[in-house]
């Protein structure tokens, strides 16, 4: 298991993502994000302070949480995020769909 | 001839070349006019000289009052030749200097164009680089065509972004379908173990007839029937089975596939766009050296015009120096008028007849003829030692 998911409180939740985080996380990072469905609200906290790499596949993985969590009112905010990983959120627009620390 | 005469004779030779080299070089106007003063006293005091009869050559020279008088018109012819060159150096000064005024004139006003018409042009180029000014609209500026480009690659970002996400959804939907596969397998297993226990079923059945004996030989078809049924039911389950590993088979290639359009490697985008924003950086440096480099090529147009404005100005000198030669021409034409006088006198002394009244009177006249002229002649002095 590279993704490390856990229950801060009720509604907080942390996923750690491993040094990449490309197509091969897909199946992992969904039971990460779905498993902490209970019904409440969620305020997720996506920690990249290992990854060093990641793919298009990220961004689509990351939309497809957005989704998934859009009708269930979430918070979504992605911390320790490196130069690299920075700078393509950046390129890519993400600075205004997410939170990025 | 004495040699103070010589002398004297030299002194105003040379001051009349002074005074032509002055009216060359200098432009100090007071300074030529009281040349010119100096060179009419001097000319005055050699031609009176000339006039008058040495004093030694009455008491002690014996030569005759004809070879003085022929003497002295030998003199005055060549002051008259003198005066008639600095005449024609008048006139000559005077086409020079107009003749070459008026072409640096032309020179210069050709210069103040062709100045303003470099300004136009960097103006032009300045408004065509920046896109600004007339006829702007629609014409590709650097800036514009930078700006452009950022945009085709912001679409292409989006576009991957999109297949992506979509990609990732379709994934979803496999790995949804997968389950389906292995809950499914999981009922082949079901209806498997359903038709094994069927199988066994029959063959207790069949053991059971068998002990019935005659009575049971017609138990013992069904059970063998139920038995067949029961082995070809798991037929078609395995039949089934394979199939949907088949699928399932499929769809994981499926998976893979859509997982490599999901996975674009973002180092070209991240590249692209660092390249982008450091050329962007660099227009904006370009345009900034253009900038500079044109009001810097203002700035001394500017201050070309203003030099060529002082030169036109300066040229103004030019009049002055022909209206000086001009002065000297009709200072020359009364030098010339005085020699004829004293000509006339000189040659009167051989008659016997002296018409001195006449002579006085041609002699006021040329003075009141030169009279429009700034150098006062009639104060020179020399008048009374004649008269």
């Amino acid at each position: 298991m590279t993704i490390k998911s856990r229950k801060v409180t009720d509604s907080e939740y942390e996923i750690t993502l491993g040094e990449t985080f490309d197509f091969n996380c897909v199946e992992e990072f969904r039971t990460a994000y779905e498993s902490a469905d209970d019904g409440g609200k969620k305020d997720f906290v996506i920690d990249f302070r290992a990854t060093h790499y990641m793919d298009s596949s990220a961004l689509g993985m990351l939309i497809n949480m957005q989704k998934y969590w859009q009708e269930r009112n979430a918070t979504i905010r992605l911390i320790n995020t490196n130069p690299q990983v920075k700078k393509i959120f950046s390129i890519s627009r993400f600075d205004k769909k997410f939170t990025i620390v | 001839m004495s040699e103070r005469y010589k002398y004297a004779c030299l002194f105003t030779v040379f001051s009349w070349l002074l005074s032509i080299a002055m009216l060359l070089l200098s432009d100090n106007h007071t300074l030529n006019i009281a040349t010119l003063v100096l060179c009419a006293v001097a000319s005055c005091s050699v031609l009176l000289r000339g006039a008058q009869p040495p004093e030694a050559a009455d008491s002690n020279d014996s030569s005759s009052l004809s070879e003085r008088v022929s003497l002295h018109q030998q003199a005055i012819g060549h002051v008259d030749e003198l005066c008639s060159h600095v005449d024609l150096n008048g006139v000559s000064i005077r086409t020079a200097v107009e003749t070459n005024v008026t072409n640096l004139s032309s020179s210069f006003q050709g210069l103040m164009s062709k100045s303003s018409e470099q300004n136009d042009a960097m103006k032009q180029l300045v408004s065509r680089i920046s896109g600004q000014g007339e006829g702007a609209e629609g014409r590709v500026t650097l800036e514009g065509f930078a700006s452009e480009v950022g945009r085709i690659l912001d679409d292409y970002v989006k576009l991957f972004i999109d297949v992506s996400d979509k990609s990732i959804s379709a994934v979803h939907n496999i790995q949804d379908m997968t389950e389906q596969f292995d809950s499914m397998f999981a009922l082949i297993s079901e209806i498997r173990g359903i038709a094994d226990q069927t199988n066994l079923l029959a063959l207790n059945a069949a053991i059971e007839a068998a002990r019935a004996g005659e009575a049971g030989r017609g138990f013992a078809v069904v059970a063998d029937e139920v038995r067949k049924l029961s082995k070809s039911s798991n037929n078609l389950n395995e039949q089934i089975r394979a199939r949907a590993e088949q699928s399932k088979a499929t769809i994981t290639r499926v998976e893979k596939v859509v997982g490599e359009i999901a996975s674009l490697d973002m180092t070209i985008a991240i590249d692209a766009r660092g390249h982008l924003d450091g050329m962007l950086a660099e227009l904006e440096g370009v345009n900034q050296d253009v900038t500079t480099g044109v009001e810097k090529v203002a700035a001394v147009n500017a201050q070309v015009q203003a030099d060529v404005y002082q030169a036109v100005t300066a040229l103004q000198f030019a009049d002055i120096v022909g209206q000086d030669a001009e002065k000297i021409r009709l200072s020359v034409q009364g030098i010339k008028a005085i020699l004829g006088v004293l000509s006339e006198v000189n040659v009167s002394e051989l008659s016997p007849r002296h018409d001195w009244p006449a002579l006085k009177n041609t002699l006021d006249s040329i003075f009141d003829g030169n009279s429009t002229s700034d150098i006062d002649v009639s104060t020179s002095g020399t008048d009374d030692e004649l008269f």
